[in-house]
């Protein structure tokens, strides 16, 4: 039987073994900027917090009502109303469902003062209030929102009490619904 | 030593020389030499605000951000993480001498790298530079606190590449 000859070989040829190593080699020579489009990363942690701000403000620090002769009708006890709506009031509020209400620091006026809260931006006005020192809800249903709305003051007074003066400070609060 | 002998020892030399040069390699693209983030972690309180406006804006300019002259021409771009993201947080790089910087990016979660300095040159003998990170947070009041959202806490990333 013949044998097919046997090539031999030379000292330099590589075997199967030797092969991957080589190219291995050969790979790593390739310059970075060829393979590798990135040259590093770095991150590090930003945090955000927010604290709870829940804030009112009246856009005017003094009102004036004046009741006088032309407010009055002959044979009628009651006089005015007079009206002033010349302040807003202002809000921001970063807590859920809020509500603001009104209070006088005025224990006994002499005429009656009232407030109401004429086309909010945000939430629902409630109805006309007379000032008292009780907390009387002014504004309710409003969630997180910036937004304002006009002050509408209406005082009346009765001939019978006479003349004079009430000075009131109107306090406006914000509070949890 | 006989022929085969002499050939396992030149494999043995070619891979430990691959080796070699890929060790090489990997330290010249480590954080150190490319580009790195400074000062560490960072918050902005946001505290106040105004009645019928905003909450009032906060700035933080205390990191900064170090890169190296490479051999192309580069650039850095910014990303960020920050699942359930309530508030809004920008970037800038102020005093930037090496490149161009972009506009402010507005850090938004889930966000693509968008380019943040840009043409880097790589010619010179300058070796690194570190501009600041001036981070913008700010909050709408519609946007609500942390107390009933939670904090934002990003990972913002900046990658140095070829431009």
């Amino acid at each position: 039987m013949a044998h097919a000859p046997t090539r031999s070989r030379k000292p330099t040829d590589l075997n199967k073994g030797q092969i991957l190593p080589v190219l291995f080699f050969i790979l790593a020579l390739i310059p970075q900027g060829v393979v590798a489009q990135v040259y590093g990363s770095s991150f590090h942690n930003v945090t955000v917090t927010v604290a709870t701000v829940n804030i009112v403000q009246a856009s005017a620090a003094v009102v004036s009502l004046t009741i006088g002769p032309a407010d009055v009708t002959a044979g009628v006890d009651l006089m005015g109303p007079v009206t002033n709506s010349a302040t807003s009031l202002l809000w921001g509020f970063n807590s859920s469902l809020r509500k603001v209400t009104v209070r006088t620091n005025l224990a006994a006026p002499k005429f009656i003062l009232k407030v109401l809260c004429v086309t909010p931006s945000q939430g629902t006005a409630s109805p006309e209030v007379t000032l008292s020192t009780t907390a009387a809800d002014f504004l309710i249903n409003t969630g997180r929102s910036s937004g304002t709305c006009t002050i509408r003051y209406s005082g009346t007074a009765l001939a019978s009490a006479g003349t004079g003066t009430d000075s009131h400070t109107i306090t406006f609060t914000v509070a949890a619904q | 030593m006989n022929h085969r002998q002499s050939m396992n020892r030149l494999t043995a030399l070619f891979v430990g020389a691959a080796f070699l040069l890929i060790v090489v390699h990997s330290t010249g693209t480590a954080q150190v030499g490319t580009i790195q983030v400074r000062n560490g972690d960072q918050t902005l309180n946001i505290v106040a605000g105004t009645a019928g406006g905003s909450m009032t804006s906060v700035v933080n300019t205390t990191a900064q951000l170090r890169y190296w002259r490479k051999a192309a021409i580069a650039k850095v771009t910014v990303t960020t993480s920050c699942p359930g993201q309530s508030f809004s947080l920008s970037v800038v790089a102020t005093g930037v001498t090496r490149g161009v910087a972009a506009p402010a990016v507005n850090l938004v979660n889930g966000m693509l790298a968008v380019d943040f300095i840009t043409s880097i040159p790589s010619a010179g003998t300058w070796t690194s530079t570190t501009p600041t990170l001036r981070y913008t947070a700010s909050a709408t009041f519609a946007q609500g606190n942390s107390a009933e959202m939670g904090n934002d806490v990003h990972t913002v990333t900046y990658t140095l590449q070829v431009q």
